[in-house]
C-alpha cells in the first residue's frame, strides 16, 4: 500500500529487508536495548522523582562509580572473582574425578550417589556460617563454598556422561578387541566432554553467587562485603554499581566457559545450535 | 584350493537369554557351515535368532550350548585376532571424528600397522568406497548413505577374511540401498573376504548372495538353505530374468512358510 510511496530510487526493497543481518547486528541491536532501556530507566526516575536511595538512576550510578569508587569495586571485584575462580576449578576438577570412580564402580554409584544427588539440595546459605567456622571469614572459605557448588553438577554430568555411550559403539570397540584404557579414553571419556562442558558453564553463575552470599555472612573483602556495607548506609548508587559489577563477573565468566565449550567440543549440535 | 574350505562352522548351537527369572530360547540346535569367500544372507522373520546367531560368531555372546569356530579358532581367539569385521545396522561411527579418523579406528586400536601408514591406508579406503573429498568431513556433515560408506571403509580397515554384516543397509532409503548393495557386491569383489550378511529383504539377499540360510523363528532354526547359482558379476539386468525372478518367489514362499510356522 503505502509502503511504496517512501521509495522512489532505491525502490524494491521490502520493509523487512531493512534490518541489517550477519555479525553486526548481534551487536549493534543489543547495544541499541541497552540504550532504549537506559533511558527509559534515567526517563521514569526524573519523571516520577524517584527519591536516590529507593531507586537511583543510572546516570548517578555512573556518577558515583566515576567519583573514587570504582578503585574499591575493582579490589574487592578481583576478590570475588579470585574467589568464584579457585572454587570453581578445584570443586570441577574433584568433580570430573568423582564422576569418572562414579562410572567405573557400581558400588560406588549405588552406596553414595543417592547422597551425591541429596547434597545438591543443601541450602547453601544455610550451610555457609557452618563453612565460615570451619575456615575462617577470609577467602579460604568462600573458595570451599564455590567448590562444594560446582562439584555437584559437574560429578553428574561426568557420570552421565560416560554412562550414556551408545551401546552399539561399545559393541563396536569390543570387536576390535580394544582394552579397557582404550575404551575409556577414545570411547567414553570423549563422549562425556559435551555433558561435562554443559555442567561447567551451568556452574558459572552458582561460582559467582556463591562466592557472594558466603561474603554476605562474613568477610572483610569482596563485592557481597561491598553489597552488605553500601546497604547499610543506604548508599544506593554505590549499591547499584556494586550490583551491576557482580552482573558483569558473572556474564564475563559465562562467556569466556561457553566459548572454551565450543572450542572443546566443535562436533556437539548445542554448539552449532545456538550461532 | 581353498575354494571349499570352511571358515565359519557351527554346531549344534543353542542360545537362550537369561533375564532374572525369565528365559528366552533364541536359538535351538543350528549347525551350519560357510565357505571361504562366499557371500551368505541369513533370513527370516522377526525374533529368528539370525541378528543373536551373528552375534555369537562375533563372540558378542558366547552360545549355551554347541560350538563355533573360525578359521578353526573360537570366536574370542578370532576377535583378538581381528579375523573379522561387525558392520551394525546403524554406522556407529563416532562423531567427533571425521570419515578419515573414523577409517583408522580400528588401526590405533590393534596397533598393527604403524603410525604413518595410519593416514595412506585410510586414504586408500575412502577413494574405494569412493568418498574423496570427504575426508575431513564429520559425521553429522555425511548423508547415511555416506555414512554407511565410511562404516564399510572402516569394517575393510584391518582387511578380515571374515565381514558380519548385521541390516547394514537397514536404515537406507530404497534407492540408496539399492546402490550400496551393487557398490558393495563390487568392494566384494576386490577382496577376498567372506560375507555374512543379515536382511529382511529377499530381493538384496538373491541379488548378493551365493546361498542364503532361512530361519523360523521361537525358538530359531535353520530352516532351508537356498543355492543361488546365478552367474557373477551380479548387475541390474539380471534381476530382470526369469531366474533371478524365480529364486525371489522360492524366497518368498519359504520366508511364508517361516512365518506361517509362527501363528
Amino acid at each position: 500500500m503505502s509502503n511504496n510511496s517512501v521509495a522512489t530510487n532505491s525502490a524494491e526493497i521490502p520493509a523487512n529487508k531493512v534490518l541489517i543481518t550477519g555479525k553486526r547486528s548481534k551487536i549493534l541491536y543489543p547495544i541499541i536495548g541497552l540504550l532504549v532501556i537506559l533511558f527509559m530507566w534515567e526517563g521514569l526516575i526524573q519523571f516520577l522523582q524517584i527519591k536516590t536511595y529507593i531507586m537511583p538512576s543510572p546516570s548517578q550510578i555512573l556518577k558515583a562509580f566515576l567519583d573514587g569508587y570504582y578503585v574499591i569495586l575493582g579490589k574487592n571485584a578481583w576478590v570475588t572473582i579470585v574467589e568464584a575462580l579457585s572454587g570453581y576449578v578445584i570443586g570441577a576438577i574433584i568433580g570430573f574425578l568423582m564422576g569418572i570412580i562414579f562410572a567405573q564402580f557400581r558400588f560406588m554409584r549405588l552406596a553414595f550417589l543417592p547422597y551425591v544427588v541429596a547434597a545438591t539440595t543443601v541450602p547453601i546459605i544455610a550451610f555457609a556460617p557452618v563453612v565460615i567456622i570451619w575456615f575462617g571469614p577470609g577467602m579460604l572459605s568462600k573458595i570451599v563454598i564455590v567448590a562444594f557448588l560446582t562439584f555437584f553438577p559437574v560429578c553428574l554430568g561426568t557420570l552421565k556422561g560416560i554412562l550414556s555411550t551408545n551401546r552399539v559403539l561399545k559393541d563396536l570397540f569390543y570387536c576390535y578387541s580394544a582394552n579397557k584404557l582404550q575404551t575409556f579414553f577414545k570411547l567414553e571419556l570423549v563422549n562425556a566432554l559435551p555433558f561435562l562442558f554443559t555442567q561447567l558453564r551451568l556452574a558459572t553463575p552458582a561460582a559467582v553467587i556463591g562466592a557472594i552470599v558466603a561474603e554476605f555472612v562474613a568477610a572483610n573483602a569482596g563485592l557481597g562485603y561491598l553489597t552488605v556495607r553500601n546497604w547499610y548506609v543506604l548508599n544506593m548508587p554505590r549499591l547499584w554499581a556494586t550490583i551491576l559489577v557482580a552482573c558483569i563477573s558473572g556474564i564475563t565468566i559465562y562467556s569466556v566457559m561457553s566459548a572454551i565449550e565450543k572450542l572443546a567440543t566443535p562436533w556437539h549440535e548445542s554448539t552449532e545450535a545456538d550461532q | 584350493m581353498t575354494e571349499n574350505q570352511p571358515i565359519v562352522v557351527a554346531e549344534n548351537v543353542c542360545f537362550t537369554y537369561v533375564k532374572g527369572q525369565n528365559q528366552t530360547e533364541a536359538i535351538r540346535d543350528v549347525s551350519l557351515s560357510i565357505r571361504k569367500g562366499e557371500f551368505v544372507s541369513f533370513i527370516g522373520p522377526s525374533g529368528c535368532g539370525k541378528t543373536t546367531l551373528l552375534r555369537l560368531i562375533a563372540n558378542l555372546l558366547e552360545p549355551t550350548s554347541g560350538s563355533i569356530t573360525i578359521n578353526g579358532k573360537t570366536p574370542f581367539q578370532a576377535r583378538k585376532e581381528n579375523d573379522f569385521s561387525f558392520m551394525f545396522q546403524e554406522p556407529a561411527l563416532l562423531e567427533w571424528r571425521n570419515a578419515l579418523h573414523n577409517i583408522i579406528l580400528p588401526l590405533e586400536l590393534s596397533k598393527k600397522a604403524a603410525r604413518e601408514d595410519f593416514k595412506t591406508i585410510a586414504q586408500g579406503l575412502i577413494e574405494m568406497v569412493g568418498l574423496k573429498g570427504f575426508e575431513n568431513h564429520f559425521p553429522r556433515q555425511l548423508s547415511g548413505g555416506m555414512k554407511q560408506r565410511v562404516s564399510i571403509a572402516r569394517a575393510l580397515t584391518m582387511n578380515p577374511p571374515l565381514l558380519l554384516m548385521d541390516e547394514p543397509f537397514g536404515a537406507l532409503d530404497e534407492i540408496t540401498r539399492h546402490r550400496m548393495n551393487f557398490e558393495l557386491l563390487q568392494l566384494w569383489a576386490k577382496t577376498n573376504s567372506t560375507v555374512v550378511f543379515i536382511t529382511h529383504n529377499i530381493r538384496e539377499a538373491v541379488l548378493l548372495s551365493d546361498r542364503i540360510f532361512v530361519f523360523r523363528s521361537q525358538p530359531g532354526r535353520l530352516m532351508e538353505i537356498v543355492n543361488i547359482d546365478l552367474p557373477r558379476p551380479r548387475t541390474i539386468e539380471l534381476t530382470d530374468t526369469p531366474e533371478f525372478n524365480a529364486l525371489h518367489v522360492q524366497g518368498e514362499r519359504y520366508l511364508e512358510e517361516a512365518i506361517r510356522d509362527v501363528k
